[in-house]
């Protein structure tokens, strides 16, 4: 149960995310130049399949439920409260903790993953 | 009072180099350091070939190479469980760059076709380079080295810079009055913040990544013959690192870990982890830090410029940190040179920012995809890693495959260390036509303006590099019957313009593919800037282009 209701917060905290990039990309021109830097498909998900994935494509970056089949790049956590903690902490390097804790695993272009910290840094709310 | 032509901020190894580079064109120079020593950090590890290159035109290749690894000794990077083995994959012949000096400088001396640069690599602490950069400058009589000094304010007008400093122990106040003043004070470079430079890029990417410094006699035995491997790159189900022998003849190691140490774990438990074995050590010092990858927007205003970290910071994946900062020294040093010499054109020194921004950037993004190769590598570990069965042992050859694939970028780079180019600076020649590539990879022989002149040997056994001038043009002569008429021309330019010209003939057609073209017009700081199979009909035009007039 609790872990069904840990997924939920998951799909809820990434929809907010997304809702927070799309936000940032009027007003940060960093987050704007960053937008024609690459094309990809990010996805954090669980190891479960919980989750969901950006799409950065032409200029737009969009929030999408569910799990991608072809990722650039993806974290797959081992459980959605693990994936909140990390993604909610101001820490930095809450991260590569996580990595190398073995409670995230990753596969596909990391430089994707650098494109995502840098855009959250810059939506993130002061 | 005191009067200088050029005040350097900051004795790292970028101050130092550049004050070194100056006094090889001759011209005086003053530096101050706030810290009263050199560093006592391992730091870097390694000086890589184009810094090397310019330490040999700086006549100091051979006393670098004496304070650092030997030069029968490797320069290994292997991928394991732990120091102790199983070991994933061992790049030791797959590049010259990982074999012995000596090994590599034979190597490079058989070459004939350009694509290799004049000197290796070295592998060497910086708390061993700096200390030999600090000699080489105090006993240099061009050069006056203040330790103990701090930069607090600067003031530049039309005619040159007035700088404060004072002394970190007693508080006296000296003031210095320059042509110009170089910020090589570092990452937090008060030169920059007085002038309002930002950086650009966005600061801590990855959090806060932890070093710790420690000595062992013992490590050494783990290794073939005694001999530490450079890199020994850590990756197993709960722990990952990066040990650097910095130096195979000493007992300093470095550990990098991807994450600080938890609440109440012992700094004794990890180093013993990579080291998957009980043997004795010391640490020496440890603590967290923050890589980053950021460049100064711009490289300086007027009469003060920066050079370094001052530049730029770089997570040091790839080595770029302080080797940009040497080829900065250099293309900046030159052109200091140049103008107070009074040869050089009034937009000369603009030409450093245009021709060295650029080149940070280009750097920044290789380092930022060396980062994520080194990320990259760790990916396909699973829990099954060190399982004595088929599988296991299916993983750790995928773990070695990877690892070869991803993390050799931050060694065999030879693109991004002798490929670089200034093609589009307004004191380059340029040509009509597209221009070759220039990857980031591989090394492509190229004398297309702007590019480094590819080195290479003449008949005799000499190095092409070391006959070029240091302190002015030269104009490489390839091919058997060069137009004496129109060289005088040219040297007679020169001469009515005090620009300091020499001419080499390389009289060794095996060359003439390489060099592609009969005549090259190369810098001081070894770029070519103008090629032709003619000498041009007005080479007053193209010295004045050239030295930026
Ligand atoms: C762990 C690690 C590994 C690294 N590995 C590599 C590598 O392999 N290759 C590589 O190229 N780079 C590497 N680097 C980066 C390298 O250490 C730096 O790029 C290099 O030190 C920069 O040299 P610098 O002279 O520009 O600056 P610094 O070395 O920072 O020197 C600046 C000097 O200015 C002085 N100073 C500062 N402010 C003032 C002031 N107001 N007045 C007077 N003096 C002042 C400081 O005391 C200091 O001595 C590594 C760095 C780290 C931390």
């Amino acid at each position: 149960m609790g872990q069904f209701f840990d997924s939920l917060r998951l799909h809820l905290l990434l929809r907010v995310i997304g809702a927070l990039l799309s936000r940032a990309t009027k007003t940060s021109v960093r987050l704007k130049q960053m937008l024609t830097e690459e094309n990809f498909i990010f996805q954090i998900r669980t190891s479960n399949g919980a989750g969901g994935h950006f799409v950065l494509k032409q200029g737009h970056l969009r929030y999408h439920a569910g799990v991608h089949s072809q990722p650039d790049f993806a974290q797959i956590w081992r459980t959605p409260r693990e994936a909140i903690q990390a993604m909610t902490s101001s820490d930095e390097s809450a991260m590569l903790r996580a990595f190398d804790a073995g409670a995230c695993r990753m596969e596909g272009r990391f430089l994707v993953a650098l494109w995502f910290n840098e855009a959250m840094k810059l939506a993130r709310p002061k | 009072m005191i009067n200088t032509p050029v005040m350097i901020i900051g004795g790292g190894p970028v101050g130092l180099t550049l004050a070194l580079c100056l006094s090889l064109q001759g011209i005086r120079s003053t530096i101050i350091n706030d810290r009263l020593t050199t560093t006592t950090h391992p730091k870097l590890d390694v000086v890589n070939c184009r810094s090397m290159e310019i330490y040999r035109q700086l006549g100091l290749s051979e006393k670098i190479r004496a304070a650092g690894n030997p030069l029968d000794a490797n320069q290994i990077s292997a991928f394991a469980a732990s120091a102790s083995g199983p070991f994933f994959s061992v790049m030791s012949d797959r590049h010259f760059i990982y074999r012995p000096v000596a090994d590599a400088n034979k190597a490079i001396r058989a070459s004939r076709d350009g694509a290799f640069p004049l000197e290796s690599m070295q592998r060497i602490a910086q708390m061993h380079l700096e200390p030999v950069l600090l000699d080489e400058a105090r006993r240099d009589p061009n050069i006056d080295v203040q330790m103990g000094w701090r930069l607090y304010g600067f003031d530049q007008d039309e005619t040159g810079v007035t700088a404060m400093a004072h002394h970190v122990e007693t508080g006296t106040v000296c003031q210095y009055r320059s042509d110009y003043l170089i910020g090589c004070d570092g990452p937090a470079s008060r030169v920059r913040n007085f002038l309002n430079i930002d950086y650009d890029g966005t600061r801590d990417l990855l959090g806060e990544l932890f070093i710790i410094h420690f000595r062992s006699d013992e490590i050494a035995a783990l290794y073939p013959n005694g001999q530490p491997y450079w890199h020994t790159w850590i990756s197993r189900p709960g722990f990952s690192g990066l040990l650097v022998s910095p130096d195979a003849s000493r007992n300093d190691y470095v550990l990098h870990r991807p994450v600080v140490p938890k609440l109440n774990e012992r700094l004794e438990t990890i180093v013993a982890a990579a080291l998957g074995t009980e043997l004795k050590f010391e640490i020496i010092q440890s603590g967290p830090w923050r890589p980053q990858f950021l460049v100064a927007q711009s490289f300086g205003r007027d009469r003060v410029f920066l050079a370094g970290d001052a530049t730029h910071q770089y997570m040091p994946t790839g080595g770029l940190g302080m080797n940009t900062g040497i080829t900065e020294a250099h293309n900046l040093a030159w052109k200091i040179a140049a103008v107070l010499n009074g040869w050089g054109g009034a937009r000369l020194m603009a030409t450093y920012e245009d021709e060295r921004l650029p080149i940070a950037r280009r750097n920044r993004q290789h380092v930022r995809q060396c980062a994520a190769a080194a990320f990259e590598a760790n990916f396909p570990k699973t829990d099954a890693l060190l399982d004595q069965t088929p599988s296991g042992a299916a993983e750790r050859a995928l773990m070695g495959s990877t690892f070869e694939e991803k993390v050799s970028r931050l060694y065999e780079s030879m693109g991004i260390e002798i490929g670089y180019r200034y093609d589009q600076s307004s004191i380059i020649a340029r040509e009509q036509g597209p221009a070759p590539d220039y990857p980031e990879i591989d090394y492509i022989p190229s004398t297309w303006p702007g590019a480094r002149l590819p080195s290479t040997y003449l008949a005799n056994g000499a190095a092409l590099f070391d006959l070029l001038s240091a302190s002015g043009f030269t104009l490489v002569v390839n091919g058997n019957s060069p137009d004496t008429g129109e060289m005088e021309k040219l040297s007679t330019a020169a001469t009515v313009r005090n620009v300091p010209l020499a001419v080499v003939h390389i009289g060794n057609p095996d060359l003439e593919p390489v060099y592609e073209r009969q005549y090259l017009l190369v810098r001081p700081d070894q770029h070519v800037c103008w090629r032709g199979n003619s000498l041009p009909h007005d080479p007053g035009k193209l010295l004045d282009q050239v030295r930026g007039y």
